[in-house]
C-alpha cells in the first residue's frame, strides 16, 4: 500500500494526469475496497465470541473516549480546519481495529479478550457514532 | 439539533450499517466467506487503486498532508502513553492490551465514514491517517515502540 501512497502522492503533486482508461480502471477496481471492507468487518464481528464484559466494556470506552478527547484536542493545538479535523476526529474516534485481534491470535498474547475488545467497542462506537458526526460535521 | 444535520447524519452512517450487517447476516447463517480470500483482494487489488485513484484525483491542500500526518504521529503516541499509564491503574496486563488502545480502526470503518461525511477529499485524508496507523502497528515500528518503553521504564525507575 505504500507504493499505492507514494504513486497517488507524487503523482498529484506532480500534477500528472494519467489517461481516461487508467482512472477509470483504477476507479473500478478501486470501488471494491469499501465494500469488501465492510463485509469482512461484519463477518469477523460475527465470528469473535465476547467475555468478561466489564473489563471489555471499561476499555471500549476507555479507546472510544481518549479517541475522541485526542481527536479534538490535537485538532485544536495544531489548528486543523474543515474536512482534515472531521477526518482526523473520526479516524482518532474510531473502535478497535480488528487486525489487533489477528496479531493477539498470531502471537497468542490474550486472543479472546482483544476479541471481545474489538467486538464491544466497535457496537458501542455504532450507538455513539451519531453523536461523533453530529460533532463532526455542525 | 436540525433535521437536515440528522438527515446528512444517517446518510452517513446508513451503508456502513448496511453493509457491515450484511456481512453479519451472512457468516451467521453460515454463508461461505473467506476472510483470507477477501482482505487479500481488498488490500492487494481494492485498496491500492482506491488509494492511487482518490489521491490523484484529491484536492487537498499540500499543507493539510502535513498537518495531518503530524498529527496522527502525535494521536498514536499519546494513545500508546495514555492507555499504557491507564491499564496499569486498572492493574491490567499492559503489552497485551496496549495496542487495542492506540491502534482504532482507521481502515474499515475509518476510511468507509471519512468517503461518507467528506466525500473523495475525506477519503484521501483517511488513507494518510491509516498509512501512518499501519506503519506505527507494523513488525519492524514495534521495535521502536519496543524501545521506547524501555527507555520509558528506566527514566521512570530513577
Amino acid at each position: 500500500m505504500i507504493y499505492a501512497v507514494v504513486i497517488g502522492i507524487a503523482g498529484n503533486l506532480l500534477d500528472l494526469h494519467p489517461p481516461l482508461w487508467v482512472m477509470h480502471s483504477l476507479q473500478t477496481a478501486g470501488g471494491i475496497a469499501i465494500p469488501l471492507m465492510l463485509l469482512t468487518l461484519g463477518v469477523s464481528l460475527a465470528s469473535l465470541k465476547v467475555q468478561d464484559l466489564r473489563n471489555g466494556l471499561i476499555l471500549s470506552v476507555l479507546r472510544l473516549g481518549l479517541g475522541l478527547a485526542v481527536g479534538f484536542g490535537l485538532s485544536l493545538l495544531l489548528g486543523l480546519e474543515g474536512v482534515a479535523r472531521g477526518v482526523f476526529i473520526i479516524q482518532c474516534a474510531m473502535p478497535v481495529a480488528v487486525v489487533n485481534y489477528v496479531f493477539a491470535a498470531r502471537f497468542n498474547r490474550e486472543p479472546a479478550a482483544v476479541a471481545s475488545l474489538v467486538v464491544l467497542s466497535t457496537l458501542l462506537s455504532f450507538a455513539t457514532l451519531p453523536v461523533l458526526l453530529w460533532l463532526v460535521l455542525a | 439539533m436540525s433535521f437536515a444535520v440528522l438527515a446528512e447524519i444517517f446518510t452517513v452512517i446508513a451503508p456502513l450499517f448496511v453493509l457491515a450487517g450484511t456481512g453479519f447476516l451472512w457468516a451467521k447463517r453460515g454463508r461461505p466467506f473467506q476472510v483470507e480470500t477477501v482482505s487479500l483482494l481488498a488490500t492487494n487489488i481494492g485498496t491500492p487503486c482506491l488509494v492511487v485513484h482518490t489521491l490523484l484525483n484529491a484536492e487537498v491542500d499540500r499543507d493539510m498532508i502535513g498537518a495531518m500526518t503530524l498529527a496522527t504521529a502525535l494521536a498514536l503516541a499519546i494513545f500508546m502513553a495514555v492507555s499504557a499509564v491507564a491499564l496499569r491503574l486498572l492493574k491490567l496486563p499492559v503489552r497485551s492490551f496496549v495496542p487495542s488502545l492506540t491502534f482504532p480502526n482507521a481502515g474499515n470503518a475509518g476510511l468507509s465514514l471519512s468517503l461518507f461525511a467528506f466525500g473523495q477529499p475525506g477519503l484521501a485524508l483517511g488513507i494518510l491517517f491509516l498509512r501512518l496507523r499501519r506503519w506505527a502497528i507494523s513488525p519492524s515500528a514495534r521495535r521502536c515502540w519496543r524501545a521506547a518503553a524501555t527507555c520509558g521504564r528506566c527514566c521512570s525507575r530513577r
